[in-house]
């Protein structure tokens, strides 16, 4: 192959400068594929004349007449370029003084070794002696559309232009495969589904891309895979960009009725890539391409208008999908109205629709972009929600912990108060004996209560947080918090460490994780009445990492799946809401530690794992 | 109302022993007697074995705690008035408890007018339930609601506006002299009629197999009973 263009171009520097041109082009329809050669020559006169070159797709096979002359002194070398990249076959039949002199057999799905070019597009060699005149005869067959036009060039222009083409190709594709890895590596940080609809549009867009303008069949890829591509892979992809803003924008709370008709034209869509993909079976299956292209050109009119609404609803990111709906059916309407012949044929035509989906996918690529950029403001904003969080919960946490322990005590006040009243009622002779009695209970209990209340205020008097811990300490201070629980539940606390462990960290912080984990199976015993209770407390080290875990026998978690009592739940009545959603988040977001559960033969086993060195 | 507990037994169950000692000083002034248990295996014992008209249970209790209880109680007798005492009012315990047919779920603390309303509503429920029949002999007995006097369980007579009020004040008196001031100023009566109050008193006792009101001369009237 590079002899042949290292040839070519020398020849290129003989060749000559003047510009030719075809012209009496005519035009036969075989309807009903009668016609070869020989009958072609012997019926010049049924030829017609024509002036419209892009024909569409037809199930018969196409032959056109034109003439082409050089009228210099010199011989001349052009090269004759189809700008449809994709026709199947393409026969050119080269006559001088009505003998046949060349005959070319090009199109997509004719082996490409003997080709003078290896090129996307169809395209041969012709030589022009001197003042000679020379009728073309062509026949074209092909599933797909056929453009009866020919570029001129001259030689050296022609390779100057492949090469341009080529590299903007190679641009395009690395720059498609770049933006692919990027999206997959956004996917793998925030996984989405329409992260993973982006990606397949990307891939099989270009792969789309590259199929339609020849790309791959120049890179050697076999003409039916290439057609499988080009018509299975792109109508997969039409039906994937159908499928993106359902899942986007959460469509179905937005928009549900055109929600169910972007399902249903997608689902077409999807078929008919599925219907395609058989097509090296039966060819003909090819000819259904026009209703593919209809049902897409339905689902693009139908994105436009639903963006439109998002836009107008002013949901986060419609703008982007505005410009990119707009610029495709902006392009994909200069496509038909040029292809109906509204307007005349330019190179613009042959890349509107490329240029459309690119810009499409790549106004989509920037909608993702700016959503991921949101979502970093939104996590850098939960983690300074989660630092107040645990601070109220710490707070909170307490609170709730001294109302529990202040019950007692308070109802003992009320009763020694009513045995006051009881007496001063029934007029009983020894009221001032039962004042002082009673009073001078409620002094034992008032004083007892508020040693408590001091003991909870010991755990937060000290404002340094971060230093080293005695995780040991930290369990049995959460574990005195919840002392009369545990006591009026005869829950028994064994606890088992082999080592004093120590954690240079926040001790609120780990604190909260013990009370949550505790508060949690206390709860859980409260609520199912379990004979001889008990939590177990067991820490150990392996490595660099301080494994504690906390079993009881309260009969399990029963929620499915079993790690989702991490997730947030404001809803459910019996969850502990924010608890064990804060305990992971502040394990993994501020501790670098992990936390996980699982269900033991009679109760649940919390496994929390600090990473030594690596904390803060 | 209140005083016709002064014929009726409580069953007051908590773990918590200070509570129980106050509640025992204070129900004391309401009930005949007061019997107390700190779980409910005792208390059920307790119930089979004395004459209880009323239970006032705590909810959390080790060994066996107050729906336990009561559910055991309520398979035994469904009418007698139970009422819970809890510190905590979630929504699991109060679904254990519907099923009990409470006359009230109580969250703790409990103030003493509280306490005084509870006492009459239970005492409600024991009118609409005929639980208020009270014995006066081994075979002669009264029932505060509807004022009936059953002679060997069945209805003989019913005592009349005048006649219940001077009956049940010198009932919830009984073996002590009641002057005569003290019966008219229960009655209301500005007069102070003693010949229409002899004839009362005669009614009343005319209504019973024997005479249960003694007169004691220029002083006033008294009740004498065992027990």
């Amino acid at each position: 192959m590079n002899i042949k263009i290292i040839i070519l171009l020398l020849l290129a520097i003989f060749s000559f400068g003047k510009s030719f041109e075809l012209t009496e082009l005519k035009i036969l329809e075989d309807k009903e594929n009668i016609h070869n050669t020989k009958s072609i020559l012997e019926n010049k006169n049924l030829f017609k004349k024509t002036k419209q070159t892009n024909l569409g797709i037809k199930k018969y096979p196409i032959w056109t007449y034109e003439k082409i002359k050089n009228d210099t002194n010199e011989k001349a070398r052009i090269v004759l370029t189809n700008p449809r990249a994709g026709i199947d076959f393409i026969d050119v039949f080269i006559l001088n003084e009505n003998q046949i002199i060349k005959t070319e057999l090009l199109g997509d799905m004719r082996p490409q070794e003997n080709r003078e070019f290896v090129y996307r597009k169809s395209s041969f060699v012709l030589t022009l002696d001197a003042n000679k005149e020379y009728e073309i005869y062509v026949k074209y067959k092909s599933f797909g559309a056929i453009d009866i036009n020919w570029n001129i060039k001259n030689v050296f222009d022609y390779l100057s232009l492949i090469t341009g083409e080529t590299l903007v190709f190679g641009f395009v594709a690395g720059f498609v495969i770049l933006f692919s890895i990027y999206i997959l590596f956004i996917n793998s940080v925030f996984p989405s589904i329409s992260n993973k609809l982006y990606f397949g549009i990307l891939i099989s867009t270009i792969l789309m891309e590259f199929s339609i303008s020849g790309v791959l069949y120049q890179m050697g890829i076999s003409i039916y895979l290439n057609t499988i591509i080009s018509w299975s892979v792109g109508s997969f992809a039409t039906a994937l960009v159908g499928l993106f803003p359902i899942y986007f924008f959460n469509l179905k709370k937005i928009m549900p009725k055109s929600t169910i008709t972007l399902y249903i034209l997608s689902a077409i869509l999807i078929a008919f890539s599925i219907i395609f993909l058989f097509y090296p079976l039966k060819n003909e299956l090819l000819y259904l391409s026009p209703y593919m292209n209809l049902v897409f050109f339905i689902l693009m009119m139908y994105l436009l208008y639903i963006s439109i609404n998002i836009y107008l609803k002013k949901i986060k990111g419609a703008f982007f999908y505005l410009l990119a709906n707009t610029f495709f059916s902006i392009c994909i309407i200069y496509f038909l109205v040029t292809l109906l012949g509204f307007i005349k044929i330019g190179t613009l035509f042959y890349f509107s629709l490329g240029i459309g989906s690119i810009l499409n996918v790549l106004f989509i690529g920037i909608l993702i972009v700016e959503r991921l950029l949101e979502l970093r403001k939104e996590k850098e904003n939960a983690l300074i929600l989660l630092n107040e969080y645990t601070k109220l919960s710490n707070i909170g946490q307490s609170m709730v912990n001294m109302s529990h322990q202040w019950k007692e005590p308070i109802n003992h006040i009320y009763y020694a108060m009513n045995n006051i009243s009881a007496a001063k009622e029934f007029k009983d002779p020894n009221l001032s004996q039962i004042i002082d009695n009673s009073l001078e209970q409620i002094k034992t209990t008032t004083t007892h209560m508020s040693k408590t209340g001091e003991k909870f205020l010991d755990l937060y008097a000290d404002k340094k947080s971060i230093e080293n811990i005695d995780l040991s300490n930290s369990i049995s201070s959460s574990i005195k918090i919840f002392k009369s629980q545990i006591d009026s539940l005869n829950i028994k606390i064994i606890t088992e460490t082999k080592n004093k462990y120590t954690l240079y960290s926040d001790k609120y912080l780990i604190s909260n994780i013990f009370l949550i984990i505790l508060e949690n199976a206390i709860k859980v015993f409260k609520s199912r009445n379990i004979k001889n209770p008990f939590i177990k407390i067991v820490s150990t080290k392996i490595n660099k990492q301080i494994i504690i875990t906390i079993s009881d026998n309260a009969g399990g978690i029963k929620t499915t799946p079993i790690n989702s009592i991490f997730e947030k739940d404001l809803t459910s009545l019996n969850s502990s809401g924010l608890g064990l959603f804060l305990a992971k988040n502040i394990l993994t977001m501020k501790l670098n530690g992990e936390i996980s559960v699982k269900n033991t033969l009679d109760g649940a086993c919390f496994k929390i794992i600090f990473n030594i060195g690596k904390n803060i | 109302m209140l005083s016709y507990l002064k014929e009726l037994n409580v069953l007051y169950v908590d773990d918590d022993t200070v509570a129980c000692e106050n509640m025992k000083n204070t129900l004391s002034y309401f009930f005949k007697k007061v019997f107390i248990n700190h779980n409910g295996l005792d208390a059920i014992n307790t119930y089979r074995e004395e004459n209880i008209h009323l239970l006032l249970v705590d909810y959390d209790m080790p060994r066996m705690n107050g729906v336990e209880f009561l559910k055991e109680i309520r398979s035994l007798n469904n009418n007698i008035p139970a009422v819970i005492l809890s510190s905590y009012s979630d929504k699991e315990k109060l679904m254990q408890a519907i099923k009990l047919n409470l006359v009230a779920y109580l969250v703790k603390p409990l103030e003493f007018s509280e306490l005084k309303n509870i006492l009459k509503e239970c005492l409600e429920w024991m009118g609409k339930f005929h639980l208020l029949k009270i014995d006066l002999t081994n075979n002669i007995s009264y029932d505060l609601s509807t004022k009936i006097i059953s002679v060997d369980k069945l209805a003989t007579n019913t005592l009349t506006n005048y006649e219940f009020r001077i009956f049940e004040y010198l009932l919830s008196h009984k073996n002590s002299v009641v002057t005569f001031s003290a019966i008219f100023y229960v009655l209301d009566d500005e007069e102070e009629n003693k010949k229409s109050l002899t004839s009362i008193i005669y009614k009343i006792n005319k209504k019973f197999p024997s005479p249960i009101i003694k007169n004691i001369k220029d002083v006033g009237y008294t009740i004498v009973m065992e027990g």
